[in-house]
């Protein structure tokens, strides 16, 4: 059932998350125009020129549209899959889904995971966007007889010499760290959607203004648990020992604030859910 | 086992003021029609939502074919509730895959020749039909199922009288005999025709439960009739 639960969900919110995706593309391909503007060759030629074109502007304008554009589609995503999430369980909707023969944590995780699902693919469209337009500022910013590859090959491996040593000079495992960046921004889509929806679901337990009380009980744990990771972080002793730790402990404790969030959601639908 | 349904001591309170159902307890046959009647207010919807899982009993027990509400009775429970509980942008017929996939006992030829009985596009999406082809629309998919109790709340309520006749001959020609159907309405002469026995309601109150028979031989009336009598304002 598991299975079904999650083929539905997936149905009913593909088109939103392929939009955003696509505007994503969208979004991309106006930064990479932006960068076509001969002003970023010059610089990487003469430093610059005197005189500031009308085109100028509007390729400023459009890297502001690009930044803003990036945050909308993260944001975008967020509230439209919390507001499914709302529909699907609390209201007209959830007599429909309440009532199917499948278990209550089915019917969390299905959500769960379908909806960190297309967090992780926004994210991911979030990062390729961002790299594509560094590569093309990049290769806007070489100078003539510079091919892409040659600054390729220069910029990794002097970055890469700049990190180890960075890890030297301040004590702290860098591949480590990198590694455990990489599997945190994996699971974070999962831990904010469980979150999310948490948050959402101690909502219901209102008799009136229930999503709003869920939206400001979501933004009261976010601000809790930030603070609290800025507790636990005032806690090390050196820079290196603050670098490495400090994004493993803002992880833990969202994880486990997902976790007693996923078991309130859980307690909630169970024992407290009260429809119509 | 010849009782479907088994209700004991059945209470929901929001709080001190407000107890929608209040020590309910009751035994339904298999094979019946029940009428579950009383005004508006009662705890009619508020026990049907007990019978399906959507409320939480404060006290009690609900026991369906001997097991308590969860996904065994699930599935053998059908369920009209009294609103438009399919999305809007769903068309019928990825409707009626959703309902083959999650009910085993679902019938989809039966629901395909209702719905062109009505003259219902199959491909249609819910927003582009009417409220009251929306409820046939919904009734449809209940009664399609091979249920062992079909839960009705306000069925026809909102309709014209000549989708309130369908809607109840649609309901007398496709359960199954040995099914028991439930049907919650205020709407007590439309009904009547169709019910075998009748449960009365009244401020959370179980005020009777008895034969239609009876009631027309012992008090010379019909439902609707003793209905106004028992609760005369």
């Amino acid at each position: 059932m598991l299975g079904k639960l999650m083929k539905y969900e997936m149905k009913s919110t593909y088109k939103m998350g392929c939009l955003v995706l696509c505007a994503m593309a969208v979004i991309t391909f106006l930064g990479w125009l932006a960068f076509q503007n001969s002003v970023w060759s010059e610089i990487g030629r003469t430093g610059g020129r005197s005189a500031v074109d009308w085109a100028d502007f509007f390729y400023l304008f459009v890297m502001m549209l690009y930044a803003m554009l990036l945050v909308v589609a993260n944001f975008g995503i967020l509230i439209y899959l919390g507001v499914h999430f709302y529909r699907s369980m609390y209201t007209d909707q959830g007599y429909l889904t309440h009532t199917l023969p499948v278990s209550k944590h089915q019917i969390l995780v299905s959500k769960m995971l379908v909806s960190g699902l297309w967090m992780l693919f926004v994210m991911i469209a979030i990062y390729l966007s961002l790299s594509v337009l560094g590569l093309s500022l990049v290769f806007s910013l070489l100078p003539d007889g510079y091919t892409l590859s040659q600054a390729w090959a220069e910029f990794t491996g002097g970055l890469w010499q700049l990190v180890i040593e960075f890890g030297e000079w301040f004590e702290f495992d860098v591949s480590g760290w990198l590694i455990s960046t990489l599997l945190i921004s994996l699971v974070t889509p999962f831990v904010t959607i469980t979150t999310l929806f948490g948050a959402i679901s101690i909502g219901q337990l209102a008799s009136r203004y229930r999503l709003f009380l869920g939206v400001v009980c979501y933004i009261g744990i976010l601000v809790v648990s930030s603070l609290v990771s800025s507790l636990f972080r005032s806690f090390a002793t050196s820079l290196g020992t603050y670098m490495s730790s400090s994004l493993n402990i803002q992880f833990a404790v969202n994880l486990l604030v997902a976790a007693a969030l996923y078991i309130t959601s859980y307690f909630i639908i169970s024992r407290k859910l009260n429809m119509g | 086992m010849s009782e479907l349904i088994e209700i004991r001591g059945l209470t929901k309170a929001y709080d001190r003021q407000h107890v929608a159902v209040n020590n309910i307890s009751l035994t339904l046959p298999r094979g019946k029609i029940i009428g579950l009647l009383g005004p508006n207010g009662s705890g009619k919807t508020t026990l049907i939502k007990m019978l399906n899982g959507l409320l939480t009993p404060t006290q009690g027990t609900i026991l369906i074919n001997g097991r308590p509400v969860g996904i065994e009775t699930k599935a053998h429970v059908a369920y009209l509730p009294d609103r438009t509980y399919l999305a809007g942008n769903q068309k019928i017929v990825n409707i009626l895959e959703y309902f083959c996939d999650f009910y085993a006992d679902f019938s989809r030829e039966r629901a395909i020749g209702m719905l062109q009985g009505l003259g219902i596009d199959p491909a249609a999406k819910m927003n582009t039909l009417s409220k009251g082809t929306k409820e046939k629309v919904q009734l449809i998919l209940v009664m399609s199922r091979n249920a062992d109790l079909y839960v009705l709340d306000e069925p026809i309520a909102g309709v014209d009288p000549a989708a309130r006749d369908y809607i109840l001959r649609t309901i007398v020609n496709n359960y199954d005999p040995s099914a028991t159907v439930l049907i919650s309405t205020h709407l007590i002469g439309d009904v009547e025709q169709v019910l075998d026995e009748v449960i009365f309601m009244r401020y959370g109150h179980l005020v009777l439960y008895t034969s239609v028979d009876n009631i027309r031989e012992q008090h010379g009336k019909s439902v609707d009739a003793y209905f106004r009598e028992v609760f005369a304002c």
